[in-house]
């Protein structure tokens, strides 16, 4: 009990039973269907037994502060796309009406928008075996055709450069100075996107029991940042989004299947005369998210499916990985990618037949958005690859001295992870999310003998690069960037080169 | 000449250096162009100078409504719809957001002040030069002068225009109206501008999607271009049991019980010039009740007509803290106990009581809100427990456990507007048989904050991280310029470049889970699910036999501490955040300790 009383005192019994009996009601009726553990009784609840909330007493009403609340605030130069027609993004003024072409139930927006970058650098890169001083450009356009809320056509040109070359002027290099204007209205990318839960309920007039999302043509997929699948091939995907789980405590998980068929690019799988056969080579596979445990998981699986006489390059792709912060310490990742199951002829060398272990962390600071120091380690077992990719090594998110400029052929070490471990270790520091600084030393050591078979990299290497962005306006960049590595058994790198990058 | 493969509609020309000065023009050319290329500002002034007069006309405000609708404004006036145009945290937001990622433009506004946008309101015009039925956010005509199905638009939905005579779109029809307009004498309502009487809408039209839960997916299930979800209610509720069951979102948030479908009460639709239409019909519960609250001056929300008779500004002068207007108040400025320079609004004493009345009614209000937010987090939740494990012992490591259940089948707990990252998570302290709090987990820091890796005191070492918080936040997450993720204030990726373009992704994003470096990470319950909150203290704080007590509550907050101070949030915003911090299922048990 929580009140002890003694007969003696009579005349204030009453009150004090009243008293005793309403304050036990109140959290008894509280806690009433409350189970718990059977050595547990429930009590009268004070709020004061916790430690305090923030105490705003002394606090003075500040009539100004309140002002700008609702009168501070400030016309923002909005950039446009390059181009936009029918529905515009994000703009004030009324709406027209839908058009019900597909359904009354899912209306037609249309909108057109075409926009992306300009970027363009000037570098001196060596290489290793070529030093070149370069002046590069590279435009990217994205095409997009809103159709409804939900089903749209998109579709990416780079019109200025093909196949690596980019448009651009070689000047102090090895050879004469010259220049090459690359012109290219090839597609990058083409592809619809859209739910068949929507298209269904606007056809039949009735609200589907089911999202569906999907898309096919040639479409981007992208995985793990990119480390497991970044790759744009000719196929079609479809996920089932949004599910949850009360038995395995899961808030929420998608899975997505996907297929391609034509364009699926994987160093892995190159054609007689060393060329990626990107034409030749199907993919089949699933991909999971599982938002659990206080983090996130990611499992996946394809299957690289050669054609045309590649099939002795077909090679099976699981990975796992796992990200969640730990206290407020560190952010962390770690991945696993194992290829396996590729059967060579001849006993040719093996292209696809490795793990590799990720372990991405960075530190939570005192400036947890702006102040980041890095630190991410890998370690690759024969040679494991990404599910499919054409951009980059898989390497790629592991250290800015593991990838190149996408322009004007900056070095990088080598990216591969084949039977080589190392690490990256860095600060990204963005001041007031205004400007960036970079700074990184990055390096791996081989496993087996120098200039082994099969592996790229002859021997260890070494890379320190330093980087700084600034904007100057809503849509102009400056970056400059310096690297250098030091490589055995190789010549060494060195590249400096300052970009500059419209975005609009 | 190099030669290369060509294909049409490739084209590569080769060139030597004579041809350099060409490239470089051509290039020079471009980049000219697109340095003129206009950073535009999206908003167009109408040219028409009698357009903003037709604007207002054509978009009534719910202080039109509520002369029939007295109930139904009563209701709505203190509910989040009334408050999102009002809400200082989103006009704090909303301008951060537009500094950091300018192409966000009217995103924001577009379903917050729905009206006004429509009308070609500027996004950062003051709330003071806004039109009354902009102020109101989620007003009358943004529900009921729809005439088109969205679902899954972000908020992208076009109220018909048109003046109070036009139809009004409801679940039901026009049965009602129509007999007030047969009967327009008997009802002393005009039917046009030239009649007398209280002006009405002439018809009513059945809208089927209103009453059903794709009405509110359009505003409630939200992602920017680029693929970044902010709002997942519609997600949750697709895979929810509710849904299986045809429970409907109107059928919980409308009904007359909060958070649960319980039916709906019965009343009059309206009340036309005192005589009741349809009195023992269906009247949904317009305060849509949820976990969130207001925390804007008592002044200006909830909306209340006698409000009016001072300007937004003036209310904002208002010192309702310090007790302007009451009577102990105004007792100690005539006995010169307290000397106040009181600005030029409010010099007038007499003014200052009726302001307090107002601002009285309007505390009333809500703290009625108050108590049905509890109740719909307390119908939504349960906390079971404490569980112990192995001895309870002096000196002896003490392990228990608290079982958290969404007993809310319709969505996770918690849910809503994510982008705002709301909170909800265990506060549990142990007390020792002397009264002493020994041990704590789910305490909040100097601002207000959870002691966890946002709380700036954890990261200034000025308070110990709580290694056992139980904390269901969704996160933000954006990629690091390499390698793993980190939990981020805004979901916009600041590590590629820092004038960050959202502009529609170049991925299908729909079918990779989340745009490309910038991800949701849900920590929240399922729909009826349940989740252990495991806790271990440690021997050495248990150093007393006898009765020790373990103290329970779930504590709610719309917004983090940390949020606000990103987003440039005042003091006093800060203060009524915190202040406004709900107890869920607070109790408290004793155990003994040998």
């Amino acid at each position: 009990m929580l009140v002890q009383i003694t007969a003696k005192n009579t005349r204030i019994l009453p009150m004090v039973l009243g008293a005793a009996l309403a304050v036990s009601l109140a959290f008894a009726a509280q806690a009433a269907d409350v189970k718990m553990d059977d050595s547990a009784k429930p009590v009268e609840h004070s709020s004061t037994v916790f430690k305090p909330d923030p105490d705003y007493k002394e606090t003075p009403y500040s009539p100004e502060a309140q002002r700008k609340i609702y009168g501070g605030k400030s016309a923002v130069e909005t950039p446009r796309p390059l181009f936009e027609a029918g529905r515009k993004q994000y703009v004030s003024g009324p709406f027209e009406e839908g058009i019900d072409l597909v359904g009354r139930k899912n209306l037609m927006f249309p909108g057109m928008s075409i926009y992306g970058d300009w970027r363009t650098a000037v570098a001196y890169n060596d290489n290793g075996g070529t030093e070149v001083g370069r002046v590069a450009t590279r435009l990217n356009l994205d095409v997009d055709l809103k159709l409804t809320s939900t089903e749209r056509i998109h579709a990416f040109l780079r019109p200025l450069d093909q196949a690596g070359n980019f448009t651009r002027f070689d000047f102090s290099a090895d050879d004469e100075d010259q220049g090459e204007l690359v012109a290219d209205g090839n597609l990058e990318t083409l592809f619809f996107e859209g739910d068949l839960g929507s298209i269904a309920t606007g056809l039949s007039d009735e609200y589907s029991d089911f999202d569906l999302p999907f898309a096919l043509g040639l479409m981007p997929l992208l995985f793990q940042n990119g480390v497991w699948l970044e790759d744009a091939f000719i196929g079609a995907a479809f996920t089932i989004p949004a599910r949850n789980s009360k038995a395995l405590d899961i808030s929420n998980m998608d899975f997505t299947f996907f297929a391609g068929f034509d364009k699926v690019t994987s160093p892995a799988i190159t054609d007689g005369n060393g060329e990626q056969a990107d034409h030749n080579v199907d993919i089949y596979g699933a991909a999971t998210f599982v938002e659990a445990n206080q983090g996130y998981w990611e499992v996946g699986y394809a299957h690289l499916d050669g054609r045309n006489n590649l099939d002795e390059f077909d090679f099976h792709n699981l990975t796992l990985a796992h990200s969640r912060r730990f206290g407020a310490f560190m952010s962390n990742s770690a991945r696993v990618i194992w290829s396996f199951g590729q059967n060579r002829e001849n006993n040719a060398q093996q292209t696809a037949d490795g793990v590799i272990v990720l372990l991405e962390n960075s530190l939570i600071t005192s400036k947890p958005s702006t102040y980041i120091p890095y630190f991410n380690f890998f370690a690759g077992f024969d040679r494991p690859q990404s599910a499919a990719r054409d951009n980059g090594g898989i390497l790629k998110n592991t250290g800015i001295n593991f990838e190149t400029d996408g322009l004007t052929g900056y070095p990088k070490l080598d990216d591969t992870g084949h039977d080589t471990f190392g690490g990256a270790v860095g600060i990204n520091y963005l001041f007031g999310l205004d400007r960036q600084i970079v700074a990184e030393v990055a390096g791996f050591k081989i496993r087996g003998d120098e200039n082994e078979t099969g592996r790229a990299a002859a021997d260890d290497q070494l890379g320190i690069g330093l980087r700084y962005q600034q904007p100057i306006s809503k849509v102009w960049i400056l970056r400059g960037d310096v690297m250098a590595g030091f490589r055995s058994e190789a010549d060494d790198l060195m590249g400096v080169r300052f970009e500059v990058r419209r975005k609009f | 000449m190099k030669t290369r493969h060509a294909t049409i509609p490739d084209l590569l020309i080769d060139f030597r250096p004579v041809q350099l000065w060409t490239s470089l023009l051509l290039t020079g050319l471009v980049l000219s162009a697109l340095a003129v290329w206009p950073v535009q500002a999206a908003e167009k002034k109408a040219a028409d100078p009698h357009a903003d007069v037709f604007a207002v006309s054509s978009y009534p405000s719910a202080t039109e409504c509520a002369k029939c609708h007295g109930e139904i404004y009563e209701q709505w006036r203190s509910s989040s719809h009334a408050y999102a145009s009002i809400s200082p945290v989103f006009h704090k937001f909303e301008q951060a957001i537009n500094n950091l990622a300018p192409t966000i433009g009217n995103f924001c506004v577009r379903c917050h002040a729905q009206a006004g946008t429509q009308m070609g309101e500027k996004r950062e015009a003051p709330l003071w030069e806004r039109t009354q039925v902009s102020r109101e956010g989620i007003t009358c005509i943004t529900c009921h002068r729809v005439d088109e199905a969205y679902l899954k638009v972000n908020g992208e939905r076009r109220i018909v225009p048109g003046d109070i005579f036009q139809p009004v779109y409801g679940p039901k029809g026009g049965a009602g109206i129509a007999e007030v307009i047969k009967n327009k004498d008997y009802y002393k309502v005009a039917t046009s501008k030239e009649e007398r009487g209280n002006q009405i809408h002439l018809s009513g039209i059945k809208f089927s999607q209103l009453d059903k839960s794709e009405f509110c997916g359009a505003c409630h299930q939200v992602a920017v271009n680029l693929g970044i979800k902010l709002e997942v209610v519609w997600d949750q509720y697709r895979a929810s049991p509710a849904r299986a069951a045809g429970v409907s979102c109107q059928d919980c948030h409308m009904s007359k019980e909060p958070g649960k479908a319980a039916g709906f009460a019965k009343g009059p639709a309206a009340v036309v010039s005192g005589r009741e239409l349809n009195p023992d019909g269906v009247r949904h519960n317009h305060s849509m009740v949820g976990p969130g609250y207001p925390i804007a001056h008592p002044g200006i929300f909830p909306h209340n007509t006698e409000s009016h008779n001072w300007t937004i500004e003036e209310w904002l002068q208002f010192d309702y803290r310090a007790g302007w207007g009451t009577e102990e108040f105004e007792e100690k400025v005539d006995n010169e106990e307290i000397e106040v320079e009181f600005p030029e609004a409010w010099e007038d004493v007499g003014d200052r009581e009726d302001a307090r009345l107002i601002i009285e009614d309007n505390l009333e209000k809500i703290e009625k809100k108050k108590e049905l937010r509890r109740q719909v987090m307390e119908n939504g939740s349960r906390i079971d427990g404490p569980f112990f494990e192995g001895s309870k012992g002096a000196g002896q490591d003490l392990s228990f456990g608290y079982k958290i259940t969404n007993i809310n089948p319709g969505h996770n707990l918690p849910s809503g507007s994510l982008g705002a990252q709301p909170e909800i998570w265990l506060n549990v302290a142990l007390i020792d048989p002397e009264g002493k709090n020994v041990w704590e987990s789910g305490y909040v820091d100097s601002a207000g904050d959870m002691a966890d890796l946002h709380s700036q005191d954890v990261l200034d070492g000025k308070l110990p991280h709580d290694d056992q918080l139980f904390n269901l936040q969704t996160k933000f997450l954006t990629t690091n310029l390499k390698g793993t993720d980190r939990e981020m204030y805004l979901p916009v990726n600041f590590d590629i470049d820092q004038i960050p373009f959202l502009r529609p992704a170049s991925q299908p994003t729909t079918v990779i889970n989340h745009a490309p470096s910038v991800r949701m990470e849900g920590r929240s319950i399922p729909p009826m699910g349940s989740r252990m909150a495991n806790y271990t203290v440690p021997g050495d704080l248990i150093t007393k036999q006898g009765k020790y007590r373990l103290a329970v509550r779930l504590r709610s907050r719309a917004e983090p501490i940390y949020f606000m101070k990103f987003i440039g949030a005042t003091t006093d915003m800060i203060r009524s955040m915190n202040e406004w911090m709900l107890a869920i299922h607070p109790y408290t048990v004793e155990f003994r300790v040998k």
